[in-house]
């Protein structure tokens, strides 16, 4: 292929419009390849990601952000500091991002989108779709996990950012969480116990469908947010996480919720199905009660013996007034007034002195009582059993067993008759009859007692199963929201749309006949992060260049000469490239030289176009190749 | 002739998924030296949880005998599911009757696993 010719562009004889045009060329170049490639963004080089350096009190980055590749935000935060969580909206043009000024509280349940604003020519500003990032995974998160160094004042958080985009505004959003104190937690569990304690007593089963959980579950937890509010919130890592719902629950998770709610429920159920059964029997036991009071038989033998006793007592025997006085409590049942059996009906004993006037009545015995209520009334309903047993056994005695003596003398001798009339044989009948009484009043006073005993035991661990299920309920402090502005264009290196990067490489250009070595710039139409892998961040924009070189060693040739370098030692080379992998590259284009005419009368020169293709490399790796060539200088030049 | 619950009634199982046999344990006492009990676990009715049997039905019997001294019950009870609403959480009721007829409930539930 010929050379192209462009005479009279270059002439040898215009040696003055020549030396400008190529001074300006190398001067071109020259400030090119001296300001190397210009980095995407300040950071270590030494370090795999950069490290930016917030200032939270301050409200700033101390840096301009980088793109394209992963770094990491350092910022200091109080010692109190538990947890911080990181977001960023980005946007190409500057804007500001807008918050409601009061949140809700409790929060709802999915977060709510930031409003954007960006500013437009005139200074207005246009409200914009956005939302914050990540979108998906949640915040990104710091935990203080670690002691603080003794005399720490401060802790330092670290966290990831993905790679950003060029040329771009961001605000980032720090929501710093401070640790919980045990004031907080003892009142959130004080006010959440009370929260729960009314909503699950309106419920009346302890069964549940899947759809009954879903609805609890989404009632209790509104519940325990608005317990927490304003100061804490519910974290949302286990079941109590209502943006994942109940039916993809992990298994785990229902059982744990079934096991905390159903206990529960089970234990208000029971007490329940106790008390109703208790006013059921609580009626009958009365009913005996009367039957024993009302008893004439009874009384009448209690006379008589009594009778007895004080005739014996005179006599010098104090057998049967010990034997009277050994049971004179139990004896009370047979004279039980209207107000006696009124308490002996919530429970109170019979034993011991009546309550004193204006005493206020026990609680009454429903679903509010508590346990060491419940627990009273199952303690006096055993006394009574108690009692009923001592009266039982008295009157057995008398009536079947080794007492039967003192009896038949009664009925024979007719004591205790007020009227006249003593005790009869029909009487002694009718003390079988009582003795049923006494003994069902003391099977329903120990069926009472149970009752009451469950409730006590239900109420007690309906307290322990509630405190359970508030205490599995994780909190956390409101975290307090920092809004920071950041961006990728902080400076003029970051700012551009291009970007310019130096490389060197062996152009060959079949008219030259051989490999020739250079050094160049290449310039690209868009932000380039040589730091971020071209397998990550590829795309058309980040490969292709054009470029601009210079030969390093002459090209001019001799006997007869045909060609020289443009300038002294050193052509030209303009052209077009892509990058193949992240530091070597393809490129074609064309070697500018001068031609001389092969005639030798002929003394004229002409710029000349040669098609190159070239293989070149970053500069940064040329340290490799100096190992084994001289062909490159070990510094840029200048 | 009373009965005291000293310990209430519990499924071994914590969950369950049909057909599962389910193991029911309990301590009772009585007030008298022994006594004759009837024991009645029952189901709701509305839902979907059996008793396993030919027909399946909502209640089973048990009869014991309950001594003054704390007494031991363990019940094994074969639960199958059958028509009625879909229930993730089930009760079974106990009613524990007494020579006197004074019902004494008790009550445990088991998660149905599906």
């Amino acid at each position: 292929m010929p050379f192209l010719v462009v005479e009279g562009v270059h002439s040898g004889k215009d040696p003055e419009s020549g030396a400008r045009g190529r001074g300006l060329a190398v001067a071109l170049l020259f400030c090119s390849v001296v300001a190397g490639p210009f980095p995407a963004a300040a950071q270590d080089p030494t370090s795999p990601f950069p490290d930016i350096k917030v200032d939270l009190s301050g409200r700033l980055f101390t840096n301009v952000l980088p793109f394209d590749v992963p770094f990491l935000v350092n910022g200091e935060v109080p010692l109190t500091t538990q947890r911080v969580d990181v977001r960023y909206v980005g946007h190409s043009q500057s804007f500001r991002v807008a918050e409601p000024e009061a949140v809700d509280c409790p929060p709802p349940a999915t977060p709510v989108k930031p409003r954007c604003f960006e500013t437009i020519r005139g200074g207005g500003e246009r409200e914009f779709g956005c939302n914050w990032q990540p979108a998906s995974g949640g915040p990104i998160s710091w935990t203080q996990e670690l002691e603080p160094p003794a005399g720490a004042q401060t802790l330092t958080f670290r966290v990831p950012v993905p790679p950003l985009e060029s040329r771009s505004y961001y605000v980032f959003k720090f929501e710093v969480t401070r640790e919980l104190t045990d004031a907080d937690v003892t009142e959130f569990r004080t006010g959440a116990t009370t929260a729960l304690d009314e909503l699950l007593r309106e419920i009346q089963t302890v069964e549940a469908t899947p759809a009954d959980n879903e609805r609890l579950r989404a009632r209790l937890v509104r519940e325990l947010q608005g317990v927490a509010c304003p100061g804490l919130r519910i974290t949302s890592d286990n079941l109590f996480n209502l943006a994942i719902p109940y039916p993809q629950l992990a298994d785990q998770y229902k059982l744990e919720w079934n096991r905390l709610v159903g206990e529960v429920l089970n234990a208000q159920d029971l007490v329940t199905r106790n008390i109703r059964q208790r006013s059921g029997v609580q009626p009958q036991l009365e009913n005996e009660l009367d039957a024993i009071a009302a008893s004439d038989p009874l009384d009448k033998l209690i006379r008589a013996l009594k009778a007895q006793a004080a005739t014996g007592q005179a006599a010098g025997d104090s057998l049967l007034n010990e034997f009277m006085t050994q049971h004179q409590e139990v004896l009370r049942f047979a004279d039980l007034g209207d107000a006696e059996r009124a308490n002996v009906s919530l429970g109170v004993s019979t034993a011991g002195p009546a309550p004193a006037a204006g005493t206020p009545p026990p609680p009454p015995f429903d679903e509010t009582i508590d346990a060491a209520a419940a627990g009273q009334y199952a303690a006096n309903y055993r006394t009574t059993q108690r009692d009923l047993g001592d009266l039982q056994e008295w009157l057995d005695g008398l009536v079947n067993g080794g007492n039967r003596r003192l009896l038949d003398e009664a009925v024979a001798t007719g004591a205790g008759g007020a009227d006249g009339q003593g005790l009869t044989d029909d009487d002694v009948e009718a003390l079988e009859t009582v003795l049923g009484n006494v003994d069902r009043a003391r099977r329903l006073a120990a069926g009472l007692a149970n009752f009451a005993e469950q409730v006590q035991r239900q109420q007690a661990a309906r307290t322990t199963s509630l405190t359970e299920l508030v205490n599995v309920v994780r909190i956390q402090a409101a975290a307090a929201g920092l809004i920071v502005d950041a961006s990728t264009l902080g400076n003029f290196k970051t700012q551009q749309s291009w970007y310019i990067a130096a490389d060197f490489g062996f152009a060959l250009a079949p008219e030259v006949d051989k490999a020739i070595p250079y050094i160049g710039t290449n310039i690209y139409f868009r932000p380039v992060n040589k730091d971020a892998p071209l397998r990550d961040k590829g795309g058309f924009g980040r490969r292709f260049a054009v470029s601009l070189g210079l030969t390093v060693k002459s090209i001019a040739d001799e006997s007869p000469q045909t060609r020289d370098d443009l300038f002294d030692s050193n052509s030209l080379l303009f052209g077009a490239g892509l990058r193949l992998t992240d530091s070597g590259r393809l490129g074609v284009g064309a070697l500018v030289f001068e031609e001389r005419d092969p005639n030798p009368l002929v003394n004229r020169d002409s710029l000349t176009f040669a098609p190159y293709i070239s293989l070149s490399f970053d500069w940064d790796i040329l340290e490799f190749f100096k190992g084994f060539s001289g062909l490159f200088p070990t510094q840029p030049p200048g | 002739m009373s009965i005291t619950i000293v310990r209430n009634l519990d499924v071994v199982q914590e969950s369950a998924k049909l057909p599962m046999r389910v193991d029911l344990s309990q301590t009772l006492s009585s007030s008298e030296n022994k006594e004759q009990v009837t024991i009645e676990y029952a189901l709701n009715e509305d839902n979907d949880i059996w008793f396993d049997g030919s027909p399946k039905t909502k209640t089973v019997s048990r009869t014991e005998t309950i001594a003054r001294a704390e007494t031991p019950i363990r019940h094994r009870l074969s639960l199958v599911h059958g028509d009625g609403e879909e229930v993730e959480r089930a009760k079974i009721a106990q009613t524990i009757t007494d020579e006197l007829g004074i019902e004494t409930p008790d009550q445990a539930f088991l998660t149905i696993v599906r």
